[in-house]
């Protein structure tokens, strides 16, 4: 099953949150067909972007294009069967069962008072089948672990039949084994076609699943492009403040992000952190 | 063999949602025969086999005494009764939903409040007895109800959700500065004070058809309004964020749905006063019958609701014949337990 997949391009793009600047005329493209990591320390306007994209929240100026139309000119209902979210964590306010939380994800789909068809409970299940969770899908989400949760919430994602997937800090609450599960799978939908924005705060996974590193600080994007030449030591200490030693990761290939103590100088593939004192 | 079997499944999977909508036809015909029964107990007991010939026969032929106290009397009360019932339980099952939290409802919010003290300016204030004032007291009542949910929304909300400690401490303050208002005007215009705190006591007594003509056309309007909603309500309770993601334009749906309730909520108190806790039992024991849907959901508390209502107005009938006790004493013997019962087991999952 092959997705067309969208491209996000932001331009300009100016937010506040509060009283403060969360955004700062933030100029980026996620590419068709990418997956693109969002990297920056906290604060720095990742989850801004994604709630922007998505219109949870107008932005004060600047514009967002999908396939180089102004998202202005989509309903919500359009933008929801173009773009699908992934949250850190769900919340449940009400005990219903997976498979009616992933049905949820027709909605978009769906006319005011039309139900659910057969064609609607068969991408429910095949959202499902791909996440894991249709063996429980009669259990209330209330019940259900954080991992499971999790997987139920991208299945409704998917259910949406999108064709980007814009996911913030997927797997912050799992624990290891739940993290590769889930990156692999989102990997898998990219593989299919699927654009994918991923804001991540490990490092080293973003080095092993992107295609495309994005640098956020401070409402800005500092750079972008392949891990290579974004996760080096010299941008890292300039985004996060921290040394680290970059090297080939022995298994995969990848780059290697190593957290230095202070006053190590990392010296992994010949560069050493620029600055350091 | 594996695709049969998947569409099989489908298949079971669609029937089985489709068959949940049998508890509405079980319901519905319950609650008939509740109206058919009712009618037939109070000061005066009727004959089931009366009601039964009263309600068939064609044209109203007989004019005998129990004929009188059924059509004039008993009738327009029950009915009555299942249109407050009905109101008060979707209006708390609305009110659950945009609060994201089970405990709400009209009157432990103090929406009913705001309803009885629109009510009470319009009937403290609003001059002669007119088509103005016929429907000015429900009018006035849906505004108040209207304005306190959005009072105790902006109050007591933390981010999308309202949790129990403030939902219930705002209810409190609201609840109370809205009698102490309502106490207010009673002093500054002492007249007919009886019968308006026997209204705000909450009871169906002495209600006749037009009771049920004042407030039909806002509850009528109410019910589809809310069950239009009912999907886009599953959306929110996920919360603000994700309902936007799943294309719901989160802000109107809130705006006609806190209309929806207070219409439903306002009228109700309007004809029928204070009755607390319907919109707390009902929508939670059907909750945990056939789950959260609200599409489902909402026609069943509606039901259910009517049937409750119908049934306490009946004890409260017979309790102290041939005396009647309000029936928002019977709704809070039995409301107001189960609320501390909820309290106590919610008390780590819902605060």
């Amino acid at each position: 099953m092959m997705v067309d997949g969208l491209t996000l391009e932001v331009e300009r793009l100016s937010c506040d949150y509060g009283d403060r600047r969360a955004l700062d005329a933030i100029s980026v493209a996620f590419k068709k067909g990418l997956f693109t990591a969002i990297v920056g320390p906290n604060g720095s306007g990742k989850t801004t972007l994604l709630k922007a994209l998505t219109r949870v929240i107008t932005p004060l100026g600047g514009a967002i294009f999908l396939n180089g139309k102004d998202v202005v000119r989509f309903s919500r209902r359009e933008l929801a069967r173009l773009m699908a979210v992934v949250p850190q964590e769900a919340s449940h306010a009400f005990a219903f069962t997976a498979l009616e939380v992933v049905l949820m994800g027709r909605t978009p789909h769906l006319g005011r008072f039309e139900f659910e068809s057969a064609r609607d409970m068969e991408v429910a299940r095949d959202a499902m089948e791909r996440t894991n969770v249709w063996c429980f899908k009669d259990r209330p989400v209330t019940e259900l672990s954080g991992g499971e949760k999790q997987r139920v919430i991208i299945a409704q994602a998917l259910a949406q039949e999108p064709k980007a997937l814009l996911l913030d800090e997927p797997t912050l609450h799992l624990d290891l084994s739940h993290q590769l599960d889930l990156m692999n799978l989102f990997k898998r939908l990219n593989y299919e076609g699927l654009t994918v924005v991923a804001v991540l705060h490990d490092l080293n996974l973003a080095a092993y699943y992107a295609d495309v590193i994005a640098l956020v600080k401070e409402g800005r994007l500092i750079d972008a492009g392949v891990v290579e030449e974004t996760l080096t030591p010299l941008k890292i200490k300039e985004i996060f403040g921290a040394d680290v030693l970059v090297d080939e990761h022995p298994a995969t290939g990848r780059p290697h992000v190593t957290v230095l103590p202070l006053g190590v100088n990392g010296s992994g593939n010949g560069q050493s952190p620029g600055g350091a004192s | 063999m594996k695709a049969g079997e998947h569409v099989r499944e489908i298949e079971y999977a669609v029937a089985s949602r489709r068959r949940r909508y049998a508890p509405i036809l079980l319901l519905a015909v319950a609650l008939l025969a509740g109206l058919t029964i009712a009618s037939a107990f109070g000061a005066v007991n009727i004959p089931i086999r009366s009601v039964i010939r009263f309600l068939t026969e064609a044209p109203p032929a007989e004019a005998s005494t129990d004929a009188f106290i059924f059509w004039q009397v008993r009738l327009p009360r029950v009915v009555l009764g299942a249109l407050v019932g009905a109101s008060l339980a979707l209006a708390g099952v609305i009110l659950q939903g945009l609060f994201k939290n089970p405990m709400a409802e009209p009157y432990v919010v103090g929406v009913s409040f705001g309803g009885a003290l629109g009510a009470s300016i319009v009937i403290l204030f609003g001059g002669a007895a007119g088509y103005f004032r016929f429907f000015g007291v429900p009018g006035a009542a849906i505004a108040g109800a209207f304005a306190t949910t959005f009072l105790v929304y902006r109050i007591a909300r933390v981010g999308s959700r309202v949790p129990i400690s403030t939902l219930i401490l705002s209810g409190v303050a609201i609840s109370s500065f809205m009698s102490a208002v309502i106490s207010l005007m009673m002093a500054l215009k002492s007249t007919d004070l009886n019968n308006l705190i026997f209204w705000l006591m909450g009871g169906l007594s002495a209600r006749n058809w037009n009771h049920v003509l004042m407030v039909l056309p806002f509850m009528a309007a109410g019910f589809p309004l809310a069950m239009a909603y009912a999907r886009d309500l599953n959306a929110v309770s996920l919360g603000d964020e994700k309902a936007y993601q799943l294309g719901i334009d989160v802000e109107n749906t809130k705006r006609i749905l806190i209309a929806a309730s207070a219409m439903l909520a306002g009228a109700a108190v309007s004809v029928s006063g204070l009755i607390g806790f319907v919109g707390l039992i009902i929508p939670h024991v059907v909750r945990l019958i056939i789950g959260p849907d609200h599409r489902l959901l909402m026609p069943c508390s509606a039901l259910a609701g009517a049937l409750f209502l119908v049934f306490a107005d009946t004890l409260a009938r017979l309790i102290l014949v041939p005396q009647e006790l309000p029936v928002g004493i019977v709704t809070a013997l039995f409301g107001a337990p189960f609320f501390i019962y909820l309290l106590r087991s919610g008390k780590r999952s819902l605060a």
